[in-house]
């Protein structure tokens, strides 16, 4: 009995080593976190971006946009613009390169539609926001 | 872009900024299946829909210790749109608080127990699930759950099943487990007391007790599975088991073989499959599964006063089937 116990314990604990040098794998599927019933409490996965809920996101992120009727705001400073999206609005949010690349591109063509004659881009902000980042441009026209 | 209509008809209902919280999530889970059933001697193919269902879950959060965690999931039928008559029939359903202290949840849903299985069930929601052998697979209306933290991966879940009746031997129910959880290894142990009783209101003098034991075990490409179980109901005290095996020879192919058997429900009690995966992406996969499942149920011989088996209403039944399966 008390040898069972001893390799009960021993197995116990090469277990608990095991998962503690474990990184945190990728995110399984919704659905299977649904299964477990109890939802994990250190579960952060982000399915805004799979699947039918990412579809989902997306149209009321759009819609959202046109309720808030602001896509971007531009201020004037020391005679440089800065084009950046309203707080509330996720227009310049971005996760990964390809978002950013399409976030970077939407930004410099409203800065284009200002500055007919061209624009020089002074700056580029990278600002962290929970689980994202978003960018905003500081520019001036020619 | 042309948008779908489900997400148009989501989107219009729900406020923007509501559903920053909310997943939604389902599973879309078709076979043509090949059955042959001993009982009338029947011969047919049927195209079956297997737990196909959508859900929504999610959290509100109160402050920084707090959220409100919620469920809402229902089963559709992709095969024939009809569940008893209904197009989408309740599964797991819950609303409850979330803390530092624990997650207390109230609804309909499946009791420690049944969760306990976790994924040793290989064949889980298809024609070789357990549930033909083994007593315990039980989604109770009325319940409040009280889930501890996870302390060293170990997690307790205490239920409560109202049974709603102020009546002689109308009990209620309990269903418990202690659950070890780690990727490499899993070990749970559950007990069920007048769950199933107290969730559909039964009048009953006699208690019904369930004692499981489940283990699942990751040997690098190798799943091994087990489950013990004990079930007594004043009437018949059996033990049943299931043992299962998952062989994931590639990213995309698994091998996988499942036996299960018991006296719980059946007389002899057994059920045999084996199972072929082929994952497509992280979402969607190809399966095929054989099935056999059957039994030596007895029926009394009047003429001679003696239990013999019962041929023409026993179990001796085949299936073999592909399909298809989309998470999303």
């Amino acid at each position: 009995m008390q040898f069972k116990l001893i390799i009960l314990s021993v197995l116990l604990t090469l277990s608990s080593l095991v998962a503690a040098d474990e990184k945190k794998a990728d995110c399984g599927l919704a659905i299977d976190a649904a299964d477990k019933i109890v939802p994990d409490p250190k579960d952060d996965c982000d399915y805004t971006k799979t699947g039918l809920n990412g579809v989902l996101h997306r149209a009321l992120s759009s819609k959202e946009t046109a309720e808030n009727n602001q896509p971007v705001s531009v201020k004037e400073v020391d005679g440089k613009k800065e084009i950046s999206a309203a707080h509330e609005n996720v227009e310049n949010e971005f996760s990964n390169a390809q978002e950013l690349q399409v976030v970077k591109y939407r930004l410099l063509e409203k800065a284009a539609i200002k500055c007919s004659k061209g624009f020089v881009v002074d700056a580029e902000l990278y600002i962290p926001a929970n689980k994202s980042m978003t960018l905003e441009l500081v520019y001036h026209c020619l | 872009m042309k948008k779908a209509l489900l997400p148009l008809l989501i989107t219009s209902l729900v406020p923007a900024a509501a559903f920053a919280e909310v997943t939604v999530y389902g599973k879309a889970n078709v076979a043509l299946q090949y059955s042959d059933k001993n009982v009338g001697d029947q011969q047919y193919t049927e195209l079956v829909s297997n737990a196909s269902r959508i859900g929504l879950k999610g959290s509100e959060v109160i402050n920084d210790d707090l959220k409100v965690v919620y469920q809402f999931e229902y089963e559709t039928k992709v095969d024939d749109g009809s569940n008893g008559g209904q197009t989408f029939a309740q599964r797991n359903i819950y609303v409850g608080l979330q803390g530092s202290g624990g997650t207390l949840i109230g609804g309909m849903f499946d009791t420690p127990l049944k969760a306990s299985q976790e994924k040793v069930d290989l064949f889980n929601d298809y024609v070789g699930d357990f549930k033909t052998v083994l007593e315990g697979e039980i989604r109770a209306k009325n319940v409040v759950q009280y889930s501890t933290p996870a302390f060293a991966d170990i997690t307790v879940n205490l239920a409560y099943i109202n049974t709603e009746k102020d009546v002689p031997n109308a009990d209620d129910g309990y269903s418990a487990s202690i659950v070890y959880n780690t990727k490499a290894i899993y070990l749970a142990v559950a007990a069920d007391n007048n769950t199933k009783k107290a969730s559909d209101g039964t009048v009953s003098a006699v208690d019904t007790d369930i004692l499981r034991a489940v283990g699942r075990f990751t040997l690098g490409p190798v799943v091994l599975g087990a489950l013990w179980e004990n079930y007594d109901n004043g009437v018949i005290d059996e033990d049943g088991y299931l043992v299962s095996a998952q062989w994931n020879l590639t990213d995309e192919w698994a091998l996988k073989l499942q036996t299960a058997q018991s006296d719980m429900i059946q007389l002899d009690g057994q059920s045999t499959s084996f199972g072929v995966d082929y994952k497509m992406s992280k979402t969607a996969k190809l399966f095929g599964y054989y099935t056999m499942v059957e039994d030596e149920r007895l029926v009394l011989n009047t003429a001679n006063s003696t239990w013999v088996v019962d041929e023409a209403n026993r179990a001796d039944d085949k299936y073999i089937a592909v399909g298809v399966e989309l998470n999303f």
